[in-house]
């Protein structure tokens, strides 16, 4: 019975799911507010359709209780989220708020599906990250003026946290990642420097352009990647590399500072294969993970065995073995999501991601102040580059270099670093919109104003007439 | 300013529409072309939980007549293999560990193509959808023949079509019956001395006795582009060089020798002669050419053939290697491989197993196309190696071949393996040589010579498969 369900379920995972992002593009065709709000509602009532079904399936898989709970748990805090987001922002985009629900959601589901203890942490990692977040928005709108003057706590606090990590962390797959706090959760501080970073930098270019001010730049966001690299966080440290040399040219404007940064990125990938074997084993690895599949070749060859079995299908909701690839709830999600939802579903997710990184890069042409339009281009461009190095690692288009998915992989880190991004740009968003209504009301009570003084005028001109 | 810097962005973003296209693109080709075979893998723990949604596929040969399918009672799935042992080696088995087309060919045997339609109705009725269909090149008749003619022996066979590379037939004795392999396992892995379950024509390395002398032919042929005609050499039944002596076959005095003599009688001491006058280095190349020492693309599991002579090697090791002593191992199926080479104007294809596969319902799910691995020597040389090869069955050692209905043209071998053992019979062979359809490649373990043992056979096969 549970194994006719999983095979049946996975034609309408399949259709619901590309329901799901042909409307979420279907979206921007429309220009009305209400036309827009129906889209959205349709959306989510898909959304909870999918998650009702996957719980089905995971219950008569388990027959454990905790799903339920989970279930009703997670339906809370999503149904209340996006309830009292628009209550408290009434300008909030609903649709980019949709698209981080269903991306979130498909995560618990394949953690549940996974462990079902690590969807549950996830799920309170989850409401604290929310929680936080919500607030992110009013200090956007409040401090406004005073968040591009704090230039060098960001650097700096940046700097001292991932050195703090560098000395004393704990190594994890072969990297420095995180502290651990008394056992009980673990904070990966470069999933938040990724922000600061962004931060600091549009702060030093809001402020001057000069050539001094340039290689100060370059030389504090330098130490960030060494110390990266130092910790053996490739992954990671290329994203903060890319972003990096992108914000520089945007700010500048100059096309050599492109190519001496992706010139000088390349000598020192070279040279850090030369140096360390870590890298050179990820490289092998990636090269030819065949010849020593039972050691370091398991992991991406059990990504590519659950992928390529798996089909454009899948193999159904608890139908495959994504158990058997190593970390799969963090940087291997994507290789489980299509081992069981399928390689369409997949590829949905990353249309849908697509979809979003367009809105990021989108709300930062509208941005007029440099240090906001440089920070949304910064942190769009690590949330795009994360996800490409992310999924082509796990299909091996690129040697692996460990970094999560945004929303969909275990990590509070990850999840609290994507739901402030998240923040800040429906932040930029409504910011933009207050601008353009307040411009508008100025507008039409200039017009009136011209208007009346034109009526009073003419209204002279007819008394002077009677004269 | 902030137009120009809103166009970078919209370059970005451009980019990025790029970057992840290109990214879902792979992920398709992947899907679509990589997959299939790369889940075929021991280690791939998921096929199995296939298996429980999916009644395995059939295997049949090229006319279609099933050699392998699965007779389902109370949802309990049976392997049936109706031809016993005459497939066990190339079809393989799936039910204690897996071997064969059974393994290789999984990925198919365990996905169904069928209409979603169909696929979807099954689902929902609950019974298992079926497997694809692979459909094979072997010719069911042929393998039966050859089977049962090598019977009395150990060793290998292998038939193959030069100019597509589709393998008719391939047979490896001693074999075994995958119908009650499960009952006879434990005896079989425990008899060291025979190795039954081991497909001796894809994985059994030899030494290639005198069929190497068509190798060491060809790189003089590559060395001396102009005047290898008029090649000349006087045989006295050996020769020695330093304190090595190599003697010829019953140490016969082959007397006054050209290189079509040379191949024709399978002169050992002319191609000692022959070998140490070679560059060795461009030797090594030549041998390389022709895939050995190279891992092969065949979607089977194979072994790689071995070639050891280097600049530095002794001139004893040189004088071996020249005659198909030395340290020199062959598969059957690679010398089928050269044989082929040499039939098809100097083209290697890839050998082919299986020809398409077809879903339940009827649609091809992939068509396998013949491929070439690439010109190996040049047409004029084939033709020349040709020639003599024809030679050796009108006036050589393959006299066995002689028919009245058509040419072959072979070359034999005995390779010694052990003083006291009895040699290794070797005999490759096409026909007609004209316009070669067949190429067979076979070996028999202390058989004796090639001519003797394996020629019988090799002509029966002939016989029968040119017979109309």
């Amino acid at each position: 019975m549970l194994n006719l369900m999983v095979r049946v379920s996975r034609y309408l995972i399949t259709a619901l799911v590309v329901l799901y992002t042909i409307l979420d593009f279907y979206y921007f065709t429309k220009k009305t507010e209400s036309g827009k709000n129906s889209v959205v509602s349709v959306q989510s009532f898909l959304m909870y359709t999918l998650q009702f079904l996957f719980t089905v399936i995971l219950f008569a898989f388990y027959e454990d209780i905790t799903i339920v709970i989970l279930y009703v748990a997670s339906l809370l805090v999503f149904i209340i989220y996006q309830s009292v987001y628009p209550a408290i922002y009434k300008r909030a985009d609903r649709h980019l708020l949709n698209n981080v629900m269903f991306l979130v959601m498909i995560g618990l589901t394949i953690q549940a599906r996974l462990k079902l203890n690590k969807a549950t942490k996830q799920l309170i990692l989850l409401i604290v990250a929310a929680v936080i977040t919500l607030l992110v928005p009013k200090i956007l709108d409040n401090a406004r003026k005073y968040l591009y003057r704090w230039t060098w706590f960001y650097g700096l606090g940046g700097l001292a946290a991932l050195l703090a990590i560098c000395l004393f962390g704990q190594e994890e797959y072969g990297a420095n990642l995180s502290f651990t706090v008394k056992g009980l959760f673990s904070i990966q501080p470069s999933e938040i420097v990724k922000i600061s970073l962004v931060l600091f930098v549009a702060g030093m270019f809001h402020r001057s352009l000069e050539f001094k001010q340039i290689f100060v730049t370059t030389a504090v966001a330098a130490l960030h990647v060494l110390v990266l690299v130092a910790s053996k966080d490739l992954g990671t440290a290329l994203i903060y590399f890319i972003a990096y040399v992108l914000m520089l040219f945007v700010a500048t404007e100059q096309f050599r500072y492109v190519l001496a940064g992706f010139g000088s990125g390349t000598l020192a990938a070279v040279g850090a294969y030369f140096m360390f074997r870590h890298i050179r084993v990820r490289v092998a690895t990636w090269l030819d993970p065949w010849s020593d599949i039972t050691n370091t070749g398991w992991q991406i060859a059990q990504s590519l065995f659950g992928i390529g079995t798996g089909g454009w299908i899948g193999m159904g909701l608890t139908g495959g073995t994504p158990g058997v690839i190593p970390v799969a709830e963090k940087d291997f999600i994507f290789a489980a999501v299509c081992e069981e939802m399928g390689i369409i579903t997949g590829i949905c997710i990353l249309l849908i991601l697509l979809g979003i990184l367009v809105q990021f890069l989108w709300i930062s042409t509208w941005m007029k102040h440099m240090f906001y339009k440089i920070t949304a281009f910064g942190l769009a461009c690590e949330f795009g580059f994360q996800i490409l190095i992310n999924v082509a690692g796990v299909i091996k288009l690129v040697p692996l270099t460990g970094v999560t998915l945004p929303f969909i992989s275990y990590g509070g880190s990850s999840l609290l670093s994507s739901f402030f991004i998240f923040g800040i740009f429906e932040g930029l968003f409504m910011n933009k919109l207050r601008e353009d209504e307040a411009l508008e009301r100025e507008r039409k009570e200039q017009a009136a104003r011209k208007s009346s003084r034109a009526s009073a005028i003419s209204k002279a001109q007819m008394k002077l007439n009677e004269w | 300013m902030s137009r120009r810097i809103n166009g970078y962005i919209l370059g970005m973003v451009y980019l990025f529409i790029l970057l992840f296209i290109g990214l879902a693109g792979y992920l398709c080709y992947f899907t679509w072309k990589e997959a299939p075979e790369l889940v075929n893998n021991p280690y791939n723990g998921r096929l199995a939980k296939l298996n429980q949604s999916v009644v395995r596929g059939d295997i049949t040969s090229s006319d279609g007549t099933v050699i392998a399918y699965s007779e389902v009672n109370d949802g309990e799935e049976i392997r049936k293999y109706p031809y016993d042992e005459a497939f066990a080696h190339v079809v393989g088995y799936t039910n204690v560990g897996e071997a064969g087309l059974e393994s290789t060919a999984g990925y198919y045997l365990l996905n169904s193509h069928d209409s979603a339609l169909n696929k979807l109705y099954k689902e929902i009725t609950d019974q298992k959808v079926t497997g694809d269909t692979v459909v094979t090149n072997l010719d069911k008749d042929l393998q039966q023949l050859i089977s049962d003619a090598m019977d009395k022996y150990q060793g290998a066979c292998v038939v193959m079509e030069p100019s597509t590379g589709k393998i008719r037939a391939m047979v490896s004795k001693p074999d075994f019956n995958p119908n009650t392999l499960e009952t006879d396992y434990e005896k079989l892995v425990s008899d060291q001395s025979n190795s039954n379950l081991v497909n001796r024509a894809t994985r059994g390395l030899y030494s290639p006795g005198s069929t190497f002398k068509l190798v060491t032919a060809l790189a003089f042929m590559e060395q001396n582009p102009d005047d290898w005609t008029n090649y000349q050499y006087k045989c006295e039944g050996s020769i020695r060089l330093g304190d090595q002596v190599i003697h010829c076959s019953h140490n016969t005095k082959h007397g006054k020798v050209d290189l079509t003599k040379s191949i024709a009688k399978s002169c050992n001491s002319s191609f000692v002669n022959i070998g140490v006058s070679l560059d060795i280095a461009q030797f090594r190349e030549t041998a390389e050419r022709l895939m050995f020492n190279q891992k092969l693309n065949t979607g089977f599991s194979t072994a790689v053939s071995k070639f050891d002579l280097t600049p530095e090697s002794s001139q004893a090791l040189v004088m071996q290697t020249s005659f198909g002593q030395g340290n020199t191992l062959i598969t059957p199926l690679q010398n089928a491989m050269i044989t082929s080479a040499i039939a098809n104007l100097g083209v290697m294809m890839n050998p082919q197993l299986l020809d398409h596969v077809v879903s339940a319902d009827g649609s091809v799910v992939e068509q396998y196309e013949p491929e070439s691995l690439g010109s190996v020597m040049t047409a004029e040389q084939a033709m020349a190696l040709s020639d003599m090869m024809m030679e050796t069955v009108n006036n050589g050692t393959a006299k066995v071949l002689k028919s009245s209905g058509y040419q072959a043209a072979a070359k034999t071998g005995s390779a010694q393996t052990d003083n006291e053992k009895e040699t290794d019979a070797w005999m490759v062979a096409f026909a007609p040589a004209d316009n070669p359809r067949y190429v067979v490649s076979m070996v028999l373990e202390e058989a004796g010579a090639g001519s003797e043992t394996a020629g019988p056979i090799i002509k029966k096969i002939f016989d029968t498969l040119l017979a109309d």
